[in-house]
């Protein structure tokens, strides 16, 4: 299996829960992306993300790229949103009650699944293997790692990965190039041993369209910059 | 002073500009600098090479340098980073290795044309400074590697798959 649906409605759901606070929503939900999905009447009053098939393309195998403590509460998150949402019946007006059971399960299944570092669930899965593997380095100065996948001008695939340097790091631009110049290689060389492997498995498992040769794009940052590009947004 | 030098020195300047109004722009044409200060440096490069190899006037170069294309140098240094040499002068029972040296140089043109293009074309986020300023430092370390590794074979070889790789890679 592939986690892009799960990854997809859980995003669509998460981002309609939060804006949704103190509110109701009138605009339709596309669950074509989930199999099976359990359709919700599109009418006035109802909260679209309060339903079982949010979570109904989750496979506990497709996330074994993850920490087994961070699987194992993705599972256990993920019961337990599919056993409160069961309850509510799809054509009924929610109670609070139920979406404040709800909404709590689905805010921690989306920080694991951390959207804003992780743009996709190819990004999620190869940023996860690549920190992994990075972490043997003990680099210092890294103080946030994004990831997105996509393809570049050429129609190449890549993925594309933004390095923070904490403040320390990068006090001086003459400090933060060191910086970089030391953690570039190093991270080229983890992130292109990643994707091979990665690609080797996906074409043992039978998975020979995903296996895609990325070029790793990488671009470097101060954490002081991102937090002048959080407090213009 | 060579075009691409002063186009790295451009690049260098404009990363380190500090007038706000001209921020985006000066970071923007930094990065698009500092990428063709390296497609400079390796299509003049490789213009010497194939001048000399055919005993071509020089004067004739900047015409041998217009028949380089981005798209297929970055392909070929996509490739060459991975270890995919042509065949011919790679047979696969004797695999070429390339050296870290051009590895540094190819993986730069690589990711400096992407960059170049999202600088120039995609304005959907702002560029940083120091992140400009890195994508600068990037080139200025492709131009100290192939300083050091431009005589060697693999530095031509490498040139000359710009217009002759997919010869090469025919199977005999």
């Amino acid at each position: 299996m592939s986690p892009h649906v799960f990854w997809q409605t859980v995003r669509i759901a998460y981002e309609r829960a939060m804006s949704s606070e103190g509110g109701d929503l009138d605009e339709p939900i596309d669950w074509s992306s989930g199999a099976q999905a359990v359709q919700r009447p599109l009418s006035s009053g109802l909260d679209l993300w309060l339903s079982p098939a949010v979570v109904s393309d989750f496979y506990v195998d497709d996330f074994d790229f993850l920490p087994e403590a961070d699987r194992s509460r993705l599972e256990e998150l993920v019961d337990k949103f599919r056993s409160v949402t069961e309850k509510v019946p799809p054509s009924e007006k929610t109670s609070k009650d139920q979406r404040d059971e709800a909404r709590p399960l689905l805010m921690e299944i989306a920080k694991i699944l951390d959207f804003e570092r992780y743009q996709d669930p190819d990004a999620l899965r190869l940023g996860k293997l690549i920190e992994r593997e990075l972490a043997r380095y003990r680099l210092d100065g890294i103080a946030r790692l994004e990831f997105k996948t996509d393809f570049d001008h050429t129609g190449d695939p890549g993925i594309w990965i933004r390095v923070y340097l904490d403040e320390a790091s990068s006090k001086t631009d003459d400090e933060f190039l060191e910086n970089a110049r030391e953690i570039r290689p190093i991270l080229d060389s983890v992130a292109r041993q990643v994707i091979g492997e990665d690609g080797r498995r996906l074409i043992r498992a039978g998975r020979r369209e995903e296996a895609l040769e990325r070029w790793p794009y990488i671009s470097f940052r101060s954490i002081g910059e991102r937090a002048e590009t959080a407090g213009a947004t | 002073m060579s075009l691409h030098h002063t186009l790295l020195e451009q690049a260098d300047r404009l990363a380190k500009a500090t007038d706000p109004s001209l921020e985006q722009a000066n970071l923007r044409r930094a990065v698009s600098s500092a990428y063709y200060a390296l497609f400079h440096l390796l299509t003049s490069s490789a213009s010497s090479l194939f001048a000399s190899l055919f005993a071509i006037d020089a004067a004739l170069e900047p015409r041998i340098g217009r028949s380089f294309n981005h798209g297929e140098m970055k392909g070929v240094s996509e490739k060459i980073v991975r270890g995919e040499w042509p065949l011919s002068i790679s047979p696969k029972d004797s695999p070429r290795l390339t050296p870290s040296d051009l590895s540094t140089v190819a993986t730069a043109f690589v990711d400096l044309q992407v960059a170049r293009h999202t600088a120039d074309y995609d304005l959907t986020e702002d560029f940083k400074r120091k992140e400009a300023g890195e994508l600068v430092d990037q080139a200025r370390e492709a131009f100290k590697a192939w300083e050091r590794i431009k005589d060697t074979d693999d530095a031509r070889l490498y040139l000359a798959c710009f217009l002759l790789y997919k010869q090469w890679n025919k199977e005999r």
